[in-house]
């Protein structure tokens, strides 16, 4: 299972300080303030959908996932990939 | 010609008959009333306000009447029309005064949408202007009237309009509107600023609306660049105090209290970023009006290159 960004929506960002971004969602007209771990996940499903486990790995550096354990970054990403499905900006492909 | 060319006869006699061309920063109000208290308002607090040819455009078309029925007689009330269409419920005709006042930002807020509206005062210093996004409540005009009191140009009261074109703020200087502890302290803060009747027992309390000052009216054309958004909040004993806020953070809080923010959709979006990228954001805590203004004239606009927001889309 893959998620991907919903492709009918145009999403434009913002941020000034890398540790919180600004996300409006054209096709809900919702704005979104996200933390830097949120808009990354967004960010990387740009290119392509991707499942859970491969952007794990694709944002673990990024997100100086060394931190913390596998599990609780694992966990950590699959919240946020709910959220983000909960708030509309992300869907199952 | 402003209204201050009138005589309080002619003024009532023109408000009665033909009404007048009010022009306020960028809108022209046609205003007819037959309602004293409306035309004596109309000649002490905008008495510096230009007047427009008669029949000429007009943005806004607003009468003040009472109705017709029993309430001429008893406990007699006051209506507001726009485009002859009654918008509000009647209040006591005590209130009519106020009404006009509360109705013209009904005005702007409802039909300017060439601009991000938003829901704060506005004051502008050595060509950049300090928005005040804030609830009632917290000390808003207060603060406003303090400046303006102080140096400051009044930009306004209560809506500050971004121009979406070109991120510039559009003056739309008018009376300040003070309520309840405010109306007294303001008094004693600056014994000749002029002052409508107290109005007890509104919605808001007891209100009272000061005389926006006459060079502020005067450069009512002049667009400025805003450099600040402050989010003021009077707290009884409390030190002044100014503190940095995240812009991502006042970019939320700001467009909770735009108008119309959900209405420009991405041109909202844009103009919002433009916005807050150009500016200092700050929460600002305080209880003495002294403070205030030392802190406010200490403030510095960024430099230009120092705006670095990073905008894309996905």
């Amino acid at each position: 299972m893959e998620w991907r960004l919903i492709s009918s929506q145009a999403v434009s960002y913002c941020s000034w300080d890398d540790d919180e971004w600004v996300f409006y969602n054209n096709l809900s007209g919702d704005t979104h303030l996200l933390s830097s771990a949120a808009a990354q996940v967004l960010l990387g499903l740009r290119q392509s959908s991707l499942n859970a486990l491969r952007l794990t790995e694709a944002l673990a550096q990024r997100l100086q996932a060394e931190k913390v354990t596998d599990e609780e970054f694992s966990f950590q990403i699959d919240y946020l990939l709910n959220e983000l499905n909960t708030l509309g900006l992300i869907e199952f492909s | 010609m402003n209204v201050s060319a009138l005589t309080p006869s002619e003024l009532k006699f023109r408000l009665k008959k033909a009404g007048i061309y009010l022009q306020t920063g960028s809108f022209t109000t046609h205003l007819k009333t037959t309602i004293p208290s409306v035309a004596e308002g109309i000649g002490l607090l905008y008495a510096d306000y230009p007047l427009v040819e008669q029949d000429c455009f007009a943005d806004f078309h607003i009468s003040l009447t009472r109705p017709r029925n029993l309430r001429r007689w008893f406990k007699p009330q006051v209506l507001f029309l726009f485009d002859g269409n009654t918008i509000f419920k009647p209040l006591p005709l005590d209130q009519a005064f106020p009404m006009l006042e509360w109705g013209l930002n009904w005005c702007v807020s409802t039909h300017v949408n060439h601009c991000l509206m938003i829901h704060a005062a506005v004051v502008e210093k050595g060509g950049f202007a300090a928005i005040m996004p804030a609830p009632p409540g917290s000390g808003k005009s207060t603060l406003c009237a303090a400046l303006v009191n102080r140096g400051w140009r009044l930009l306004s009261d209560e809506l500050a309009l971004i121009r979406v074109s070109d991120g510039k703020l559009i003056p739309l200087p008018r009376p300040v509107s003070l309520k309840n502890e405010s109306i007294e302290i303001i008094r004693r803060y600056e014994p000749n600023a002029i002052f409508s009747r107290k109005v007890a027992d509104t919605i808001k309390g007891t209100v009272a609306h000061m005389k926006a000052p006459a060079d502020s009216i005067v450069r009512a054309a002049e667009v400025v660049q805003v450099a600040w958004v402050i989010f003021p909040k009077y707290q009884a004993g409390a030190t002044a105090c100014l503190e940095t806020l995240p812009q991502s953070r006042a970019f939320m809080r700001v467009a909770d209290n735009s108008f119309n923010y959900s209405l420009l959709g991405l041109q909202g979006f844009k103009a919002m970023t433009n916005l807050i990228d150009a500016s200092l954001c700050y929460d600002f805590t305080y209880s003495k009006l002294d403070d205030a203004i030392e802190i406010f004239g200490a403030l510095r606009p960024q430099a230009s290159n120092n705006h670095h927001v990073y905008a894309n889309e996905l």
